[in-house]
């Protein structure tokens, strides 16, 4: 039975909950909250609620391939545009005092939204959609149609709606004053009038003037004038509006269930793809659907970048590539500083998160693994100064994403004990790391101890520098490390290279 | 309805300025004191008579139109003034009432319409007043009276003010509506109510209800404005139209009427020694005048010239210098000018062959001024006259090139004057350049008419050209001991 183009079977007691650290340490809030500014509906706890198996991600990244395609894009953006919910719609009309408006605004609301759904019925049909959760939601769609209930409402609107329209009426107004009748054809029109009475004057053909006031177009929706007018029609047809007040009684509470959360679901699909596109044509980046695959399989991905970078909204974006083989349980990324070490690692972090929300990626191409949790830890840096209690708090926190930690872990560790001795820091990092592998915990492990790459299953990469300039590229790559190059490009952009300090001083004495 | 009164097809424009090679013809030409004596102090006037002289007419019939009708305004000043001030009073009512600024309100367009019609009309009730008929018209005097007559005779221009009157007495109207499916009031265009039956109750059988939108209700008063806007804006339209046609049919009269009171005006203050000119095939001219001397003089005795062009493309004028030369190339220059804008001119008689443009290159003081060199100012403001030479034009040259030695000047001068001959144009020169004389002479393409200003015996000038070739000496030296040896 279909009653979610989100969840495929899984109930919401099922799904992942991560950490609040995970999320403040991936930036994924800020990512998020971009995402939101798409969507009318409120999309967190969508997002606060990853996915936990393959076939409901796959179930999402379908729907996301068949919305993606502009036709179908179009069609649903459409709908949504036109759709109102039934609470939305309850409150829009509660909010009118007058009850011939609240009247009629139903009989309007229900039409349009019946009118809105056949439409995407339709154009759904039509584009031969390939996702199961779109082909059940047109199923469904089909029963509810062929629905006694559905039915009689659907003539009831053609009815009634007939009916109001061919109401005539006449507005006599003077001043403020404004006397509502049936139809009288009082007057000329005075358009006729003029045209004839100046008629000797209006032969010209040389009239720039003309296009003076421009055509004013007909209003819709509702204001005071018309509530008032409308008040006065009810009393000038009261038959016709008696006929409104009793549809008002009948219908004010239809409302399907899967159709009202249906409706909604489709907001954060359509605002994923928007943010995604608009991402696309800044920087010309790929985004793709990760393939679910097993942990005995490498999890890539290629030409990927940090989303959270984006909401800085930097000239351009450098892309990076990651693997992990079946062998290798942590990529330890070292390298200059300001080289995008912790964006490469927010990056990996979030590329993990994303794929298990159902969407698509940045990157061109990429396998992953369901993960169970994702565990991050990321020092705060300018909070040196209290030493003592910020180690033992780290200390604390990263104890218990060991001890957390198992095969279906993942792992971000963020320059840890940056602020403690050289020897203490490696002994520290050797030791959590041969614990974490024990446990086949994957992860990314980014430090500036460049001996802990020398660790079995760790895999060392670098954030590169340009050798002759102390520009950084931010790219990571894999290799070993090698500090001197960066190192001298720094100083030299400085001119206190050895050989420069020396020049230097011969120049002053 | 075109105002056609001294043209078909005007296009003289109310904002007209002129450009700077229409501001060196006037400077070089002296034209101020003419627009001065025409306009009196009437910026419009002046405006639209100095646009005339570069508006040239090129058509004989067109020509004798104008001519007749000036001469009929010349007859009857009073009615063409009349005409102009009432003209320029409704415009300038209209300007004061108009308070339709954007292009959003039909309801403001077609108030301020219903204003600025009325004061048109009642200026063309005034025209009709006139009663024209009683003249003997011309072409395009008879013309204007029959527009008017066809527009507005027989009780047309009432029925139009009765209706305007009606319109700004009663604002009521009503409005035929239907719901819309988006459950607005779809509404046709406003329909006339005559305020007599306003005040008239419907029928009884009708069911009707009235209400009034409460004051302090904005969102409701705003939305009726914008249902009036709707239902006005053909209305509106219309009379935009109706007004529009008003504003240019008064604009168009304005410009014609002020450039006859300008005719007017300047002859009144000459004391009749003019003539009508007459396009024949080549320039001839009697007892031609300058006007500007005329202007200052004020009745004194002036000499005029007499030029005869017969079949030659260049006349060259040579001579003593204070003999008359630069003010006969200004009279020349004045006469073409008005006589192509339908004007009398002062002389004897006057026939030339008309011409798109009178262009001027006279020698400038303040050329020495320009760091660029004298030389090269002069060049460049030729090039620009030749830049937009049309297909006829006289070019008046007066002392061209003597910013360097005559060796060099003369072969510019002879090189510009051929080029300039071939092109069509008739090149009337001042010059004391020897060679540049020489050179023309020998030339065969070129037909060259030489005059030279008269010096008697006794170094008198008579200031009248004759048909001679010029002296190799120029006259300055005697002025120069003329000065020197009195003293």
């Amino acid at each position: 039975m279909f009653t979610s183009l989100l969840y495929l079977h899984t109930k919401q007691s099922e799904l992942a909950q991560p950490t609040p650290a995970t999320l403040k340490d991936l930036q994924l809030m800020k990512v998020f909250k971009a995402i939101q500014q798409k969507s009318i509906q409120d999309l967190s706890e969508i997002f606060k609620h990853p996915l936990t198996n393959d076939s409901e991600i796959k179930y999402r990244q379908a729907i996301f391939q068949d919305l993606v395609r502009q036709p179908v894009l179009t069609t649903v953006n459409q709908f949504e545009r036109e759709f109102l919910g039934h609470q939305r719609f309850k409150a829009e009309i509660s909010y009118h005092y007058d009850g011939e408006i609240r009247n009629y605004e139903l009989l309007i609301i229900l039409q349009q939204n019946l009118k809105s759904l056949a439409k995407l019925l339709k154009a759904l049909d039509q584009l031969a959609c390939q996702s199961a959760g779109l082909r059940s939601w047109c199923l469904y769609l089909h029963k509810f149609f062929q629905a006694d209930p559905t039915k009689q409402l659907q003539a009831e609107i053609v009815d009634l709606t007939q009916k109001m329209q061919d109401l005539h009426y006449s507005l006599t107004i003077s001043g403020a004053k404004i006397t509502v009748s049936q139809k009288i054809d009082q007057g000329m029109p005075l358009n006729d009038l003029l045209k004839q009475s100046f008629a000797p004057l209006l032969n010209s053909q040389s009239v720039v003037q003309n296009d003076l006031i421009k055509p004013i177009p007909q209003e819709s929706g509702i204001n005071n004038l018309q509530v008032l007018i409308l008040h006065s029609l009810a009393k000038v047809y009261p038959a016709e509006f008696r006929e409104l007040s009793r549809f008002y009684q009948e219908y004010f509470e239809f409302a399907d269930p899967v159709i009202e959360r249906v409706a909604q679901e489709f907001n954060f699909y359509t605002a994923v793809i928007k943010y995604q596109q608009q991402i696309r044509q800044t920087y010309q980046v790929n985004f793709c659907y990760p393939q679910p695959v097993t942990a005995s399989t490498a999890n890539t991905v290629t030409a990927s970048f940090d989303l959270a970078l984006i909401t800085m909204a930097p000239p351009k974006i450098i892309t990076n590539d990651f693997t992990l083989q079946p062998e290798e349980n942590f990529l330890i990324v070292s390298g200059p500083n300001q080289g995008g070490k912790t964006t490469f690692a927010r990056m990996v972090g979030a590329d993990y998160y994303l794929f298990q929300l159902g969407m698509p990626i940045p990157g061109k191409k990429a396998a992953l693994t369901i993960k169970r949790q994702i565990l991050t830890h990321f020092e705060r840096q300018e909070k040196a100064s209290l030493l003592t209690g910020l180690l033992a708090a780290d200390i604390e926190r990263i104890y218990q994403i060991v001890t957390a930690s198992d095969q279906q872990t993942l792992v971000i560790f963020n320059e840890l004990f940056s602020s403690t001795a050289v020897v203490d820091a490696e002994q520290m990092g050797t030791t959590i790391l041969q614990r974490l592998i024990k446990k086949g915990v994957t992860g990314v492990y980014v430090t500036f101890l460049a001996k802990l790459s020398s660790l079995p299953r760790t895999v060392s990469m670098q954030s590169q520098v340009s050798i002759q300039t102390t520009k950084r590229t931010f790219k990571i790559i894999r290799g070993q490390p090698n500090n001197q190059a960066y190192a001298i490009s720094l100083l030299k952009s400085y001119h206190l290279t050895a050989a420069e300090i020396k020049r230097g001083g011969a120049d002053e004495s | 309805m075109k105002v056609e009164l001294i043209g078909t097809n005007l296009k003289w424009q109310s904002n007209w300025k002129p450009n700077q090679l229409q501001k060196n013809i006037i400077a070089d030409l002296e034209l101020e004191p003419i627009i001065q004596a025409a306009s009196d102090d009437d910026q419009l006037i002046a405006m639209v008579f100095l646009q005339s002289l570069f508006d040239p007419i090129m058509e004989k019939t067109d020509l004798a139109d104008r001519q007749a009708t000036a001469a009929f305004f010349l007859e009857h000043p009073q009615i063409v003034r009349k005409i102009y001030q009432v003209v320029q009073t409704a415009i300038a009512n209209v300007k004061t009432s108009w308070w339709f600024m954007g292009k959003e309100s039909a309801i403001a367009a077609f108030s301020s319409c219903i204003s600025a019609c009325q004061l048109y009309l009642s200026a063309i009730e005034q025209i009709m007043a006139l009663e024209l008929d009683q003249f003997q018209l011309p072409a395009g005097v008879l013309k204007l009276n029959h527009q008017l007559k066809q527009a507005f005779d027989q009780g047309k221009l009432a029925k139009m003010q009765k209706l305007l009157r009606d319109l700004k007495k009663s604002r009521a109207y009503a409005v035929n509506s239907q719901l819309t499916a988006q459950l607005d009031s779809q509404i046709t265009q406003r329909r006339f109510i005559h305020w007599h039956k306003w005040l008239a109750p419907l029928a009884l059988s009708q069911r009707k209800v009235t209400f009034e939108i409460p004051i302090r209700d904005d969102n409701a008063l705003n939305a009726l404005g914008r249902l009036e806007n709707r239902a006005t804006w053909g209305s509106a339209t219309t009379l935009l139209t109706v007004y529009s046609n008003l504003k240019k049919f008064f604009a168009e009269l304005e410009l014609q009427t002020a450039w006859l009171v300008g005719l007017t005006n300047l002859a009144q203050k000459l004391s009749g020694e003019f003539c009508w000119p007459v396009y024949q095939s080549a320039l001839k001219t009697e007892n031609l005048k300058n006007l500007v001397l005329l202007l200052k003089l004020n009745g004194k005795e002036i000499i005029g010239n007499c030029i005869e062009q017969k079949n030659s493309n260049v006349v060259l004028i040579s001579g003593a210098n204070q003999g008359g030369k630069t003010t006969f190339l200004r009279a020349l220059g004045q006469a073409a000018l008005l006589a192509e804008a339908g004007s009398f001119v002062c002389a004897q008689n006057f026939c030339l062959k008309p011409v798109k443009q009178v262009l001027t290159h006279f020698k400038r003081e303040e050329d020495q001024t320009i760091q660029n060199g004298k030389l090269a100012a002069e060049l460049q403001r030729m090039a620009d006259l030749v830049n937009c030479l049309a297909s006829s034009a006289l070019v008046l040259l007066n002392e061209s090139f003597t910013s360097t030695n005559e060796h060099e000047g003369s072969i510019i001068n002879y090189q510009i004057t051929k080029g300039l001959v071939e092109r069509q144009v008739l090149v009337v020169s001042v010059s004391f350049q020897y060679e540049y004389w020489q050179l023309l002479d020998q030339d065969p393409e070129i037909r060259l008419l030489c005059l030279r200003a008269q010096r008697r015996a006794n170094g008198q000038r008579t200031f009248k050209l004759t048909g001679k070739a010029p002296l190799k000496t120029s006259f300055g030296l005697d002025l120069f001991w003329q000065k020197f040896k009195t003293s």
